[in-house]
């Protein structure tokens, strides 16, 4: 996945544009909204067989799917919905290849929650993507990307018309934050008296403004 | 008062920033109305029946002097040259422009001050006790933990896009008066016989369309937890609170559809599974919170003063107004005050309201007699939380003079409102009109003062943002094939034993409700024993007496006669 430089945003009209670690890449995977669902596999659409190369799957198809392919493997990204549960689904959420979050909308926030949860107690270490249910395949605008690279996603398809390359300057938009999250798993609360493991650099724009922490204005 | 630091201030200036963008963005079509909405209501703005609304939060109802004068600079150069407070000690002004609002919020981030969370699907402002620090029936000063949660709600990343709004309210007194019982979560903290300070935590207790009186889910939280602790009841709420219907998405609901019982159960396996020792709040914090308040340079004084007890016994008006308005304070010599913004009369003005020229007199009173600062009651009045007892009488010579010295705190007509209909969009009814009217009808103060503590609320719609389910009287504006219309509860009740009130029975037309509310005041005056006071007796008595009085004469005809005569 080469990253694109902005005088190469055209290539993008063919392959869709993802925001991957804080850069834009051509997306390698399907949309979305073309996951496999249950309703493909009652369909027999496949017959038995899946289509080469990596494809999506909806969680509630999982386990149709995972008798054909034997097991997850990095070729297979699982798709959650807000309403679903993580508990039982697998013992190593690291075989998938890609999870993605499908908020049904902007407002829906129960996708925040599940990222944490995938991150910190499934300890799933792979790419965390936020979609969403539209026919792009996105439904956030920058505004909320701060937010959900916090709660543990580190890949975004934003909504259609969304300037993804002016968007990546809302990752910048706060330089610190109060609460412990999957950025910052010492919160503000414990870093500012040094309550904080060694490995653990708090990540801040503003190195200098970081001394004068521990002394009150 | 919470002094900001270097992160504090960066995060509102960087709030400003963002927010001035995403305006540009939503006026040049970049960002649609369904879009732009929640990010707008995150910075306070609503989109109101006349114009703009925008709701700036005082956190936990404290300002200085400093912010005061730069409410009312506000009020009068972007707005009508008034301000609103509201039942939730925040502060809102009703007619500024869309393209002004990043301006004003530029503005308030030079006194430390924003509009973060006031509004949308999210944590709001944290409310306590407008005694904080001073009262002398408190465990703990209730401000550090407030200050503790406001910066664990700011900026939440998991928490912005709730099911529903979501308010949390701190107690740390004998009496409650921050009405705890009521909000998504009531923190109360409480003294352990050993001496520890940690929490008894209530969730699931609300207002609104389904009121609910909120369940303790924990009866000890140890200190350092408290922060986790609401991470799990947050988790839960976020992900299993109903998103199908509006009206249904108070965690109340979901507290009541689970059972406390199990909605408890779900917390502490949520709670169980989080590390707690990671994310404890150490005693460094608490310390370090706690100078951030710097204290009150406090006077060795006498508990009695003698000018004082001369005033009282000379000026019978002086004496009532401190018999109202006067509370007592932990160090000696000192007082609390409160300043009234339900004056009567000619000075009569919306329950709330404050002219640009009220807000300046009281930032230079807070300057005089109180250190400089100011607090809001979310009985919408104000407070002068440190005046020395020797002091009383000058502070009351001037409160008269900008019409804050009416001694009707605590009585009928110190009437909670919302804004209702005249400006909100969400109103069924009018709220303004009605408190004018009541409070036009109980002019007579000695009257008023004679029968004793009664609080009178009134909702405009059944979003209860005038609290009416726990007023002693509660009125509530409905709708009626678009008439507007009055339900009147009684016997509702704040503090801990929180009740909600009883409907008295079909609804009153605009016009009959300072009928009403005197016949209700004629039936307690006639069976009241001695001194006893207005909630104790309709107890007793039960509705039926208030009942029958009220429809059997001639309102309730005169209504049925108008609403034939209306088809």
């Amino acid at each position: 996945m080469a990253e694109l430089d902005p005088p190469l945003t055209h290539a993008l009209e063919a392959a869709r544009a993802v925001i991957i670690k804080r850069h834009v890449v051509a997306d390698q995977w399907p949309s979305a909204p073309s996951a496999i669902g249950a309703e493909s596999l009652l369909d027999g659409a496949f017959h038995g067989t899946l289509p080469e190369g990596p494809i999506l799957v909806r969680l509630l198809a999982w386990q149709a799917v995972k008798k054909i392919v034997g097991s997850a493997s990095s070729r297979i990204g699982l798709v959650i919905s807000g309403g679903d549960a993580l508990a039982g689904i697998t013992d190593n959420w690291n075989d998938f290849g890609l999870v993605a979050i499908e908020f049904s909308s902007a407002a829906d926030g129960r996708g925040f929650s599940l990222a944490r949860l995938l991150r910190e107690r499934y300890g799933y270490r792979g790419e965390l993507r936020a979609v969403g249910a539209s026919a792009s395949g996105g439904v956030f605008t920058r505004d909320q990307l701060a937010y959900l690279e916090r709660v543990g996603f580190d890949a975004f398809v934003l909504r259609e018309g969304e300037d993804v390359h002016a968007a990546l300057g809302a990752f910048h938009s706060f330089s610190y934050a109060y609460q412990a999250t999957v950025q910052h798993a010492t919160p503000l609360y414990r870093a500012r008296h040094g309550l904080m493991p060694p490995h653990q650099v708090p990540a801040l724009k503003h190195d200098d403004s970081w001394a004068t922490l521990t002394s009150p204005s | 008062m919470y002094k900001y630091d270097i992160i504090d201030e960066t995060l509102v200036r960087e709030r400003v920033a963002q927010f001035r963008d995403q305006t540009a963005r939503f006026l040049n079509g970049e960002l649609t109305e369904d879009e732009f909405r929640p990010l707008r209501l995150q910075n306070g703005l609503y989109i109101q029946r006349y114009a703009p609304m925008l709701r700036v939060a005082v956190p936990y109802g404290m300002l200085n002097s400093r912010q005061v004068r730069k409410l009312a600079h506000i009020a009068r150069t972007y707005d009508r040259g008034y301000g609103h407070f509201t039942t939730r000690q925040n502060i809102q002004f009703n007619w500024p422009t869309l393209e002004s609002v990043p301006q004003i919020l530029a503005e308030l981030a030079e006194v430390e001050m924003h509009a973060i969370q006031t509004s949308g699907n999210c944590v709001r402002n944290t409310t306590t006790d407008q005694f904080a620090g001073v009262a002398r029936d408190e465990v703990a000063d209730p401000r550090i933990t407030c200050e503790l949660i406001r910066q664990w709600s700011t900026f939440h990343p998991e928490f912005a896009y709730l099911p529903r709004k979501f308010k949390i309210a701190v107690a740390a007194s004998a009496e409650d008066r921050a009405a705890v019982l009521v909000h998504d979560i009531g923190v109360h903290i409480v003294k352990r016989t050993d001496g520890q300070i940690g929490y008894r935590i209530i969730a699931g207790g609300g207002l609104g369309r389904t009121p609910i009186i909120g369940h303790v889910i924990r009866e000890w939280l140890p200190q350092p937890h408290l922060l986790s602790y609401l991470d799990a009841i947050l988790r839960v709420y976020n992900l299993h609170g109903r998103r199908d219907n509006k009206y249904k998405a108070r965690i109340k609901i979901l507290v009541k559809e689970l059972t406390p019982a199990v909605f408890t159960r779900e917390v502490e396996t949520e709670w169980a599974a989080l590390d707690h020792a990671a994310l404890a709040v150490p005693p460094q914090e608490f310390a370090r919170l706690t100078a951030h308040f710097p204290k009150s340079a406090y006077q060795t004084l006498h508990a009695v003063d003698a000018n004082f007890e001369r005033h009282l016994n000379d000026h019978p008006a002086f004496a009532r107004w401190a018999k109202r308005c006067v509370h007592p304070h932990k160090v000696a010599g000192y007082a609390a005050v409160t300043l009234s913004l339900k004056p009567l009369g000619k000075e009569w003005q919306a329950p709330g309201d404050a002219s640009a020229a009220q807000l300046d007199a009281a930032a230079e009173l807070a300057d005089r007699y109180s250190f400089g600062e100011l607090r809001v009651s979310h009985e919408q009045n104000l407070i002068l939380a440190d005046v020395r007892l020797c002091d009383l009488f000058d502070l009351w010579s001037q409160a008269k003079i900008h019409a804050f010295a009416t001694p009707n705190v605590g009585l009928l007509t110190n009437i909670i409102a919302c804004p209702g209909g005249d400006f909100c969009s969400l109103a069924n009814a009018k709220s303004i009109p009605v408190a004018k009217a009541i409070a036009e009808r109980f002019e007579n103060l000695d009257y008023v003062f004679d029968l004793g503590p009664i609080d009178l609320n009134i909702s405009g719609c059944i979003n209860a943002c005038g609290h009416h389910h726990i007023g002693h009287i509660g009125i509530l504006g409905v709708d009626k094939d678009g008439q507007e219309f009055y339900q009147v509860t009684l016997g509702g009740a704040q503090g801990w034993g929180a009740s909600l009130g009883k409907v008295l029975g079909p609804s009153f037309a605009q016009e009959e409700m300072a009928d009403v509310i005197e016949k209700i005041i004629q039936v307690f005056v006639q069976h009241r024993n001695d001194d006893e006071l207005f909630i104790d007796c309709v107890k007793r008595l039960g509705i039926a007496p208030f009942k029958a009085t009220v429809y059997q004469t001639s309102t309730r005809t005169e209504t049925i006669e108008r609403s034939v005569a209306r088809g």
